[in-house]
């Protein structure tokens, strides 16, 4: 039998913590469920407790990047086969768990990635963030020689290979498309899975307009330069 | 090409192959080095384009090319200092809360191995070698 670990990191979102821990509980119930509260001031840590979920509090707040390695490093120390990372918001849906994971459990893959645009799903978003999303995905296609329709899905799977890599290095801010890039240079097999996404229960998303254009110029430059950047095992 | 231009330009392209060399050797995080290897193209476009200088100048007003350089050096040092306040303050502020946080964890820690109900032998063990150390403030 794997041990599976559902990452679920959450910054001030209490009111929809609950429902995505009982939907992970009552969907799978053989995942172990563990939310990282990154230094909310809601009661994001006491709700998800209440729902019976693990939670482990960061004393300050480290950003989504930080936050999920925390749930890397817990994996990689409790020797977990797979752990995923589900977002707290909502978006991604429990039921599609299983075809995230299938891929890793077969050995097909180290990494999977939960993509909204690979096939034609339900979900919907405004044009600027299509836009931004198809421009960080010729960046990364540029680099790499292969097709991620969707980089910015924080909705993946990885085994242990690929969590000792993650819990060594892993960037802070916006860590998702150039994870991707380090990954494969790394010799870390990626693959995308399509899903289908919710749009969030409540609350905005952590990207607001206003940043967006110095967000798109940051993360490609950092796609660019991870991809120049040294292994992180060099052989 | 003027020679103070090719000076010019072997420093800048010097200066953003070492901000670049750095983050490659993953001694520089890419957020702290997006800043420099700005300057360093800004610098690398300015020495090639030699009228660059004085058309900046004359949109900023500016009647004396040279200066114009010196207030744009001025203005992006003076951000860059600004970045770093706000930086420290960041780092200071999260230091004192993980110090707070470990010192309160400590004291959880020795009321937990002091309390008579610790069943586990290793605490207990940890707790005489506590007791029978001679540095009481370890």
């Amino acid at each position: 039998m794997q041990r599976i670990l559902a990452i679920v990191p959450a910054l001030n979102e209490a009111r929809n913590i609950g429902a995505v821990v009982d939907n992970l509980k009552k969907v799978s119930s053989w995942l172990d469920v563990l939310v990282i509260d990154d230094g909310s001031t809601d009661q994001t840590a006491e709700v998800a407790r209440s729902h019976g979920a693990n939670v482990i509090s960061l004393p300050v707040n480290l950003g989504i990047g930080g936050a999920v390695q925390t749930g890397f490093l817990y994996a990689v120390k409790n020797h977990y086969d797979v752990a995923l990372q589900v977002d707290g918001d909502g978006q991604h849906r429990a039921e599609e768990i299983q075809k995230l994971i299938e891929p890793i459990l077969r050995d097909r893959a180290d990494v999977t990635i939960g993509s909204r645009f690979l096939s034609k799903t339900a979900y919907k978003s405004s044009w600027s963030r299509r836009m931004g999303i198809y421009l960080l995905s010729k960046t990364i296609q540029s680099v790499v020689r292969r097709k991620y329709t969707d980089p910015t899905s924080g909705f993946r799977a990885y085994n242990q290979k690929a969590l000792r890599m993650v819990s060594a290095h892993y960037s802070t801010d916006y860590p998702e498309p150039d994870a991707i890039v380090t990954l494969i240079k790394n010799g870390v097999r990626v693959i995308e899975v399509s899903v289908e996404m919710d749009a969030r229960i409540s609350g905005n998303s952590s990207i607001t307009p206003f940043k967006s254009g110095y967000y798109m110029f940051k993360v490609s430059l950092a796609i660019i330069l991870n991809s120049m950047m040294s292994r992180i095992w060099p052989e | 090409m003027s020679r103070v231009q090719i000076v010019v330009l072997i420093m800048s392209i010097l200066v953003t192959g070492f901000i670049i060399e750095q983050v490659r050797l993953r001694r520089l995080a890419v957020e702290y080095s997006l800043i420099w290897i700005v300057a360093g193209f800004g610098m690398i476009f300015f020495s090639l384009w030699r009228n660059g200088i004085e058309y900046l100048a004359n949109l900023m007003g500016i009647y004396y090319a040279p200066s114009a350089i010196f207030v744009i050096f001025g203005v992006l040092v003076f951000i860059l200092c600004v970045h770093f306040s706000l930086e420290i303050s960041r780092l200071s502020s999260t230091n004192r809360v993980l110090v707070q946080r470990i010192a309160l964890l400590e004291d959880d820690l020795r009321n937990l191995q002091q309390s008579p109900q610790t069943k586990s032998p290793q605490i207990r063990k940890q707790k005489q070698a506590a007791e029978t150390s001679p540095h009481k403030d370890v």
